[in-house]
């Protein structure tokens, strides 16, 4: 086996040793002093999204409808199973009407978690790639601040068949170290492919500023091996409603790039309902193309792609939501302008 | 090679180093008990709008979801379902 992959390997089972020796020093069960009434069990949940979102941009409009059933199936007091299925489709007109309609079927996650101790979830099955956050946490369309992902997001659009370390571990201070550390079989399934590869992601939370700064590690072990490191914050403000996020990738193969949003969170102000019902999203952006050029397409632009966008989400209830939002990219050639509207459905049944 | 030896050695480093610093008292002193509220504040709307009021037998898997989806600590995953399940009907 590669020595790196060892490494990898190696660096898993430290992180699975350390939570569980922690749970050797404290009271074994129950596991978790529940102070809730455990006699309720929780019971199967179907959830999921729905989404329509039209754009227009130099001479094209797009329509792109996407559902995402999600269920949640719990078992026991300490397991669940969880998978989330996506349907999508692309209708693209220009001058010369409507071009091919393709369904897109893809299994999003169908996995596994058990709580094997406090400090330690081991996930099993396929599951999203933790690396950076925008892939496990922002990605559903009633989440996205804006409605296009980041140009950097393709490199982490991937999900993995394999197994997952987890979890979250208290440090002094308050503060919280995360960590979540993969490795992914490779699968050329036209619904449910992956790519071999390993990595992990950890961070440091600190819940009195609601401040959380990641890094990732990422190691392509297909036909061609490389690493790829990313880095993150998330910044929930708390004198001043705004959200402020941002991720970079570094990687020598398939070259570097960052996004920086901002999204207040006007709901929390004393003003007209109109205005506590929006939510004003900005985002900067930059990708850089490798030195070398490589074999390897995972979806990244390639020239360098500089892109500014804005948008207004407005919360029609709880679960639905507008969004509209403009973004100019400036690339060699090709500047251009695109603007979108949206609608954002969020179900729980 | 190299990158990739200096990265496992600083996670296993950084874990070593968070294994002393841990602030998991609960074998030298008793925790005081965590804030419920304060958690679900705290944790809920840092990756999206304020969830919807649930029965509180769906709010136990959605929180077990969340415990996974957003690393959330063992406690504060209990304090948050402890507040959710004794505040079902009034929250919002
Ligand atoms: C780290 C980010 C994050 C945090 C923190 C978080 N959520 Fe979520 N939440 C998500 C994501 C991502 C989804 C969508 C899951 C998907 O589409 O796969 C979601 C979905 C939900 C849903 C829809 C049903 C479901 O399970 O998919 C509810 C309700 C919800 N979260 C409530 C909560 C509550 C209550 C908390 C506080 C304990 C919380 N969330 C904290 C990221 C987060």
């Amino acid at each position: 086996m590669n020595r790196r992959l060892l490494l990898l390997v190696r660096y898993s089972l430290v992180l699975s040793i350390v939570p569980l020796m922690y749970s050797q020093t404290t009271v074994p069960r129950p596991i978790e002093n529940a102070t809730y009434d455990e006699s309720v069990p929780p019971i199967p949940l179907v959830t999921g999204g729905i989404s329509f979102t039209t754009s227009f941009e130099s001479g094209t409009q797009d329509l792109h409808p996407v559902v995402s059933p999600i269920f949640l199936i719990p078992i026991g007091r300490r397991g669940l199973i969880e998978s989330e299925f996506e349907m999508q489709t692309e209708a693209i007109h220009d001058s010369s009407g409507f071009g091919p309609l393709h369904l897109d079927k893809s299994l999003e996650y169908a996995q596994f978690d058990y709580f094997a101790s406090k400090y330690l979830t081991i996930v099993a099955g396929r599951f999203p790639t933790p690396f950076g956050f925008y892939k496990e946490r922002l990605d559903a369309r009633w989440i996205r601040n804006l409605p296009d992902p980041p140009l950097i997001f393709p490199f982490s659009d991937t999900s993995n068949n394999g197994g997952m370390l987890r979890g979250a571990i208290p440090l002094k201070g308050g503060f919280q170290l995360g960590y979540s550390t993969y490795f992914s079989a490779m699968s050329n399934n036209e619904v449910a492919g992956s790519d071999r590869q390993a990595g992990f992601r950890s961070s440091v939370f600190v819940p009195k500023t609601r401040l959380e700064v990641g890094f990732s590690f990422n190691r392509k072990l297909g036909d061609e091996h490389f690493n790829s490191f990313g880095s993150d914050l998330a910044w929930n403000l708390t004198r001043i409603p705004l959200d402020v996020r941002s991720e970079a990738l570094f990687s020598h193969t398939l070259g570097n790039g960052y996004w920086v949003e901002g999204a207040w969170r006007l709901a929390r102000y004393s003003l007209p309902k109109f205005l506590r019902n929006s939510q004003p999203v900005v985002r900067g952006e930059q990708y850089f193309t490798p030195s070398e050029t490589s074999a390897i397409d995972v979806g990244l632009p390639g020239v360098n792609t500089s892109r500014v966008s804005a948008g207004w989400n407005y919360y029609l209830t709880n679960s639905l939501r507008a969004q509209f939002s403009y973004g100019r990219q400036f690339a060699q050639d090709d500047n251009h302008n695109t603007w979108t509207v949206g609608l954002n459905y969020r179900f729980i049944m | 090679m190299k990158t990739s030896l200096v990265l496992a050695l600083l996670s296993m480093f950084a874990l070593g180093s968070a294994s002393l610093l841990s602030g998991d008292t609960t074998s030298r002193q008793k925790p005081s008990p965590p804030d419920g509220e304060l958690l679900y504040k705290t944790h809920c709307t840092r990756c999206h709008s304020t969830p919807p009021s649930l029965s509180d037998r769906q709010t136990r898997v959605i929180v077990r979801h969340m415990r996974v989806r957003a690393n959330l600590l063992s406690v504060d995953y209990q304090a948050v379902l402890a507040y959710l399940s004794q505040n079902v009907k009034t929250r919002d």
